[in-house]
C-alpha cells in the first residue's frame, strides 16, 4: 500500500560516482585490450600479397606500443580507482561526506585477528 | 674447464646471496621489522615466476620457430591483470577472507569443503606440473651444457650429475625457506624476497642479452629492424585460432597454476597491491618480452645451422666472446628455473600434504586429532617429504623423458592441464548454481580429455599411445582420433586440445551442476565466495555449545603450537569477558579456529578435526531448519506485531468514532432534555393555566368553559402520546415486547399506512407500483405499519420540496424484501446520517416539533422483526430502506 520506506538515493557524491565510472573503466579495460591484441589478425592476410603485407617488425611495434599503453592505462584506473573515499586525501572527496560505501573492509575472522 | 669452474663459483656464490638474503628477510619480518617486505613492487616482482626458464630460454626458441606467437603466453596475462577489477580482486579477497591455503583448498572450500574434489585438484596439478619442473631442470642442464661445449675438458656424466645437484639444492632451500611456519596462510617473507630477487636479475639479464644484440652485434634499431625484415620471420604468420587460443590459455593458466595461485593469491599480504601489479606486472612482461624476436633473428643470422633457438640468449654472448655476459644470461635463466621449482613445490606440497597425507594420516591413526602425537610435526613433516617428493618426480620425468622435446610444447602442455581448473574456480566463483559433482564432472571429463588428445601424445607416436590409436583412433573409431576428436581434422593439435577438453569441461560442469542438488554447507560456502563483497564475514557453521574447550586446546596446540594456541585461546577468552585460557565454544571461536587451523592443514582438513570434537561432521540440515525456524519464528512474531498495533490502530479509531458519538449524543441529548421538559412543560403550563381559570372563574361563560376544557383535553393528549411513545420504545429495547404475527399482503400494509399518516390529500403525493407490492408477509403487520407510517409521516413534515413527492419502491432479494422510501426533499446532512436512528435526536430546527423518537422506535421494531432499516444515501432526497423477511 504505501511505498517501501528504505530510502534509495537517487544520485550519488560526486567522488563515488567517478568512483564507479573509473570501476567501469577496470570493467572495459581488457575488453578493450583484447580487441588490440586480436587486431594484427587482420593484416595476416595481406603478407602473401608481397609489398604492403603485414611485416613482423611491424606488428611487434604495434604491439609493444599497445601493451605500453595499456600498462599506462590500467596504472590511471587503478590509480583513480579508490576503494575507501576517505583515504582519496584532499581530491574533491574530502569536500563531501562520502555517500556510502560499498565495498567494505576485508574480512577478519571474529577471533582470527592476527 | 677454466670456465666451467668460474661458472659453477658464481652459481653458488649466486645461491649462497640467495640464501642470505631469504635469511635475513625471514628475520627481519619475524621481528617486526619487515615492512619494505611487503610493498606492493616485491609482489609485483613475485608474480613474475610466470616467467621461469621456458620465457627465459623458451621464448627466444619458440618465436625462432614461429615469429612472433610467442607474445599470446605473455598477452594472455597481461589481459588478466589490467582486467584485475573482475576476477583477481574477488579471488584475493576470498582468499583472505577464507585462508585458503591453494588453489586445491579454493575449490574444495568453495564446493562445500569436499577432500574428494582436492585431492583430484592436487592430482591433476602434480601431473601437470612435473613435465614444467623436468623442464627447468632440463634447462639448467641444457645450459651448463653450452658452456662445458667450449670447453673441451669438461666431462659428459658430470653434467648429467648437473640437475641432481640442482634438485638437490632446490629442495633444501624450499624446505628451509617454504616449511618455517606450518601456516602455510602466513607469508614466506624469505622465498618472495628470494624470488623477487630473481625477478630483478632475470630482467635485466634478458635486457643485456638484448641490448648487446641490438646494439654490440648490430648497428641499433634501424638496423635491427631491417634485419628483421631480411630474416625467415619478416612475414608476419600466425594461425588466427592458435593466436586466440594461446592468448586464452595464457589466461587460463595465468590464474589456475597452483604456483601463480600462490603468489597471486596466498602470499598476498593486501589486496591494495594488486593496484600496482595491475600496471606493473604488464610492464614487466612487456619489458621481458620486447628482445625475443631481435635476439632469435641474430641467433638464426650468426649462428650455425642446427643451433639449438633454445639456447641463442646463452649461445650469442659466448660466441661473441662476452663471457661476463654469458655468466648473467645463466643467472638469468638459473635463477627463472630456481624461482619456479621453488614456489611450484612450496604449492605443491602444501596441497600434497593438506589434502593427500594429512587425511590419510588422520584416518590410519584412528580419526582421533585429540589423542593422536604431535600433529604439528606430522604435517611440518608431510610437507617437507612433499617438497622432496614433488621435485624428485620432476627429477625423474626429466631422467625419463630424456632432453630433446622443445621447451615451449612441454609448457604448453602442462598449460593446457592446469587450465582445466578454471570452469570450477570461475564457476565458483561468480554462479552460486554451480555444484560440488558438477565441478568432479567438469574436473574429469577435462583430465581425461587433456591426457588422450595432448598428453599422452606428447611423448611422441608409439611411446604410450601406439601408432595405430593415433592414426586410425581408440579401438579403430575414427572419430576417436587422439588430434581428429569427434571428426575434427587439420585442426592445429594444440588449439584441438584445448578447444574439446575446455568446452566438454564446462559443458560437464554446468548441466551436472544444474541437474544436482549442493549440500548444505556447499550451498552456505557458494554464497559467501559469490557474494564475498557483500558480505565479508561468515555465516555460522558450528552452533554447538557441546565440544570441548580442553580438547581443542590441546588439538590446535598441536596444530599451532602451544605459546600460539594458548595466546590464541585466552584471546578468545578474554573477549568473552573469561579469565584462563578455556573460551566457551562459542559457533564465532569455533569459527575463527577453523579459520586459523585451516590455515595450516586445509579447510577440510581443518574442518573435519573439529568436527570430531565438536561431535558433528558438516552443518546438519536440521541445524539449518532450525535456523530457518528461528527466523521463520522471529518473523512471524514480528508480523504479530505489526497485525496487533494494526488492529490498535484501528481500535483507537474505532474508539474516537464512538466517542465522538457518544459525546454529540450526550449534547443531543442534554438538548432534548431541555426540549422535553419544555414540551412536558407547555401542555403542563397550559393545562394548570386553564383548570385554575375553570376553578377559581365561576362566571365563565359555557362556550369557554367548554373551549378551555377541550383545550386541557388535547394538551393532555398530546402528553399522553409523548409518553406513549417513550413507553414504546423503552419496552421494544428492553426485548419485552409481544409481537402478534399475522399473514398479508404488503399492499394493504402500505394501504393502511398511507391512510393512516392522514395529512391534507394533495400535499404529498405518494408513488406507488401495486405490482411489486404484491407479496404476502407474515409478520406483526400492525407493528410493521406503525414503521411505514411513521415514515410517511416523516416525508409528510420534512419533505422541502415544493411539489413533494414519495416515492416507495419494493424489491425482492432472496428470502426477503426491501422497501425504500425516497422523497424528492433535500435530504439528510451526511453528518447527521450517522445519528438520526439515535433516540432524541432531531435535525437542526425543530419545526415539525416532533419528540425525536419515531427512527428510533422503527429502528427497534423492524430489528424485532428480523430485519433493518438504513438510510439510503444519495438516492437525490431524503430516503429509507427497510429491509424485512417475508417471515419472522
Amino acid at each position: 500500500m504505501s511505498p517501501p520506506d528504505v530510502p534509495r538515493p537517487m544520485f550519488v557524491g560526486r567522488s563515488t560516482y567517478r568512483r564507479r565510472r573509473m570501476a567501469d573503466a577496470a570493467v572495459l579495460l581488457p575488453i578493450l585490450g583484447a580487441l588490440l591484441m586480436i587486431m594484427p589478425l587482420l593484416w595476416v592476410g595481406n603478407a602473401t600479397e608481397g609489398a604492403g603485407g603485414a611485416r613482423t617488425s611491424g606488428v611487434m611495434i604495434y604491439l609493444f606500443l599497445v601493451w605500453g599503453g595499456l600498462s599506462v592505462l590500467s596504472a590511471l584506473v587503478a590509480r583513480y580507482l579508490n576503494p575507501d573515499p576517505s583515504e582519496h586525501g584532499a581530491d574533491d572527496a574530502a569536500s563531501e561526506p562520502p555517500v556510502s560505501r560499498p565495498v567494505p573492509d576485508p574480512a577478519r575472522g571474529p577471533t582470527g585477528g592476527d | 674447464m677454466a670456465m666451467l669452474n668460474v661458472l659453477v663459483a658464481v652459481c653458488l656464490v649466486y645461491v649462497v646471496f640467495l640464501f642470505t638474503v631469504a635469511f635475513l628477510a625471514d628475520r627481519a619480518a619475524r621481528r617486526g621489522r619487515g615492512a619494505w617486505l611487503s610493498s606492493p613492487l616485491v609482489y609485483t616482482l613475485s608474480l613474475s615466476i610466470y616467467c621461469t626458464a621456458w620465457t627465459f630460454y623458451g621464448a627466444v626458441g619458440f618465436a625462432a620457430r614461429s615469429g612472433l606467437e610467442y607474445v599470446t603466453i605473455y598477452l594472455g596475462p597481461t589481459l588478466v591483470m589490467i582486467g584485475w577489477w573482475w576476477t583477481l580482486r574477488k579471488l584475493v579477497r576470498i582468499g583472505r577472507s577464507q585462508r585458503i591455503t591453494s588453489i586445491a583448498d579454493m575449490i574444495s572450500s568453495r564446493y562445500g569443503k569436499s577432500n574428494t574434489l582436492a585431492v583430484c585438484v592436487t592430482l591433476l596439478a602434480v601431473i601437470g606440473a612435473t613435465p614444467y619442473i623436468a623442464l627447468q631442470l632440463q634447462s639448467v642442464t641444457l645450459s651448463f651444457a653450452a658452456f662445458s661445449a667450449r670447453d673441451p675438458v669438461a666431462n659428459g656424466d658430470d653434467l648429467q650429475l648437473t640437475a641432481l645437484y640442482v634438485a638437490l639444492g632446490l629442495t633444501a632451500f624450499t624446505i628451509l625457506f617454504g616449511t618455517r611456519n606450518l601456516d602455510a596462510n602466513e607469508r614466506h617473507h624469505g622465498v618472495v624476497i628470494a624470488i623477487a630477487l630473481e625477478a630483478v636479475v632475470k630482467l635485466f639479464a634478458l635486457l643485456a642479452v638484448g641490448i648487446f644484440v641490438i646494439w654490440g652485434l648490430g648497428d641499433g634499431l634501424a638496423h635491427m629492424i631491417a634485419r628483421i625484415d631480411a630474416s625467415q620471420l619478416a612475414n608476419f604468420e600466425v594461425s588466427g585460432s592458435r593466436w586466440v587460443g594461446l592468448t586464452l590459455l595464457s589466461a587460463a593458466a595465468f590464474l589456475c597454476l597452483p604456483r601463480m595461485f600462490q603468489v597471486l593469491v596466498v602470499e598476498n599480504e593486501d589486496e591494495g597491491h594488486l593496484r600496482t601489479a595491475a600496471w606493473a606486472f604488464p610492464l614487466y612482461l612487456m619489458l621481458i618480452s620486447l628482445f625475443v624476436v631481435p635476439i632469435a633473428v641474430a641467433g638464426l643470422e650468426l649462428l650455425p645451422r642446427g643451433a639449438n633457438p633454445d639456447l641463442f640468449v646463452l649461445s650469442l654472448p659466448l660466441m661473441a666472446g662476452q663471457t661476463e655476459l654469458a655468466i648473467l644470461s645463466f643467472l638469468g635463466g638459473f635463477s627463472s628455473a630456481t624461482s619456479m621449482v621453488i614456489v611450484a613445490a612450496i604449492a605443491l606440497s602444501t596441497m600434497v600434504s593438506n589434502h593427500i597425507v594429512m587425511p590419510i594420516w588422520l584416518k590410519a591413526t584412528g580419526g582421533t586429532a585429540v589423542m593422536s602425537g604431535d600433529v604439528r610435526n606430522v604435517a611440518l613433516l608431510a610437507r617437507r617429504l612433499s617438497i622432496g617428493g614433488v621435485i624428485l618426480l620432476g627429477y625423474l620425468y626429466f631422467r625419463l623423458s630424456g632432453a630433446g622435446t622443445a621447451l615451449a610444447a612441454i609448457g604448453l602442455v602442462s598449460f593446457a592441464g592446469v587450465a582445466q581448473f578454471l570452469p570450477a574456480l570461475m564457476g565458483g566463483l561468480f554462479w552460486r548454481g554451480a555444484t560440488r559433482l558438477g565441478a568432479l564432472a567438469g574436473l574429469g571429463v577435462g583430465f581425461v580429455l587433456w591426457l588422450y588428445t595432448m598428453f599422452l601424445p606428447s611423448f611422441g607416436a608409439g611411446v604410450i599411445l601406439s601408432l595405430d590409436v593415433m592414426q586410425s583412433g581408440l579401438f579403430g573409431l575414427s572419430w576417436l582420433r587422439p588430434q581428429a576428436l569427434f571428426g575434427a581434422e587439420g585442426m592445429d593439435p594444440l588449439v584441438h586440445a584445448v578447444m574439446w577438453s575446455m568446452l566438454l569441461n564446462t559443458g560437464a560442469f554446468c548441466a551436472v551442476s544444474i541437474i544436482t542438488f549442493p549440500k548444505p554447507v556447499e550451498r552456505l560456502q557458494g554464497a559467501q565466495f559469490v557474494n564475498v563483497f557483500e558480505h565479508s564475514s561468515t555465516a555460522g557453521s558450528w552452533s554447538g555449545g557441546l565440544a570441548q574447550s580442553e580438547d581443542l586446546l590441546i588439538m590446535s596446540q598441536r596444530i599451532m603450537g602451544a605459546d600460539e594456541a594458548q595466546a590464541l585461546f585466552g584471546q578468545a577468552a578474554r573477549a568473552q569477558g573469561l579469565s584462563g585460557y578455556l573460551p566457551e565454544p562459542s559457533p564465532d571461536f569455533l569459527e575463527g579456529l577453523e579459520r586459523k587451523l585451516s590455515g595450516s592443514v586445509g579447510a577440510a582438513t581443518a574442518h573435519a578435526m573439529i568436527s570430531q570434537i565438536v561431535g558433528r561432521a558438516t552443518v546438519s540440515v536440521e541445524d539449518l531448519l532450525a535456523v530457518a525456524d528461528e527466523t521463520a519464528q522471529i518473523m512471524e512474531y514480528s508480523s504479530q506485531l505489526e497485525a496487533k498495533s494494526a488492529e490498535q490502530a484501528r481500535t483507537a479509531r474505532q474508539l474516537r468514532e464512538a466517542n465522538d458519538k457518544l459525546t454529540q449524543l450526550s449534547v443531543q441529548k442534554d438538548g432534548f432534555l431541555s426540549q422535553v421538559s419544555h414540551e412536558l412543560r407547555t401542555p403542563m403550563t397550559s393545562i394548570r393555566a386553564f383548570s385554575e381559570i375553570l376553578r377559581d372563574h365561576d362566571g365563565l361563560r359555557s362556550g369557554d368553559q367548554q373551549k378551555y376544557a377541550t383545550i386541557i383535553h388535547d394538551e393532555s393528549l398530546r402528553l399522553t402520546r409523548l409518553l406513549d411513545d417513550l413507553l414504546d420504545l423503552s419496552v421494544l429495547e428492553s426485548g419485552q415486547v409481544e409481537l402478534n404475527v399475522q399473514d398479508g399482503t404488503l399492499a394493504e400494509v402500505l394501504d393502511r399506512s398511507v391512510a393512516a399518516a392522514g395529512g391534507a390529500p394533495g400535499a404529498l403525493r405518494i408513488v406507488r407500483d401495486r405490482m411489486t407490492e404484491d407479496v404476502v408477509l407474515t409478520t406483526d403487520l400492525h407493528r410493521l405499519s406503525q414503521v411505514f407510517i411513521n415514515l410517511i409521516a416523516n416525508a409528510r413534515k420534512y419533505c422541502d420540496a415544493p411539489d413533494p413527492v414519495l416515492d416507495i419502491r419494493v424489491t425482492a432479494q432472496g428470502k426477503g424484501l426491501s422497501v425504500d422510501f425516497v422523497d424528492n426533499g433535500s435530504g439528510i446532512a451526511l453528518a447527521d446520517e450517522a445519528l438520526i436512528f439515535e433516540k432524541f435526536s432531531r435535525l437542526g430546527d425543530t419545526k415539525a416539533g416532533g419528540a425525536g423518537l419515531g427512527l428510533a422506535i422503527c429502528r427497534e421494531i423492524i430489528h424485532r422483526l428480523g430485519g433493518s432499516i438504513s438510510y439510503l444515501p444519495g438516492q437525490g432526497g431524503a430516503a429509507f430502506r427497510v429491509d424485512l423477511p417475508r417471515k419472522i
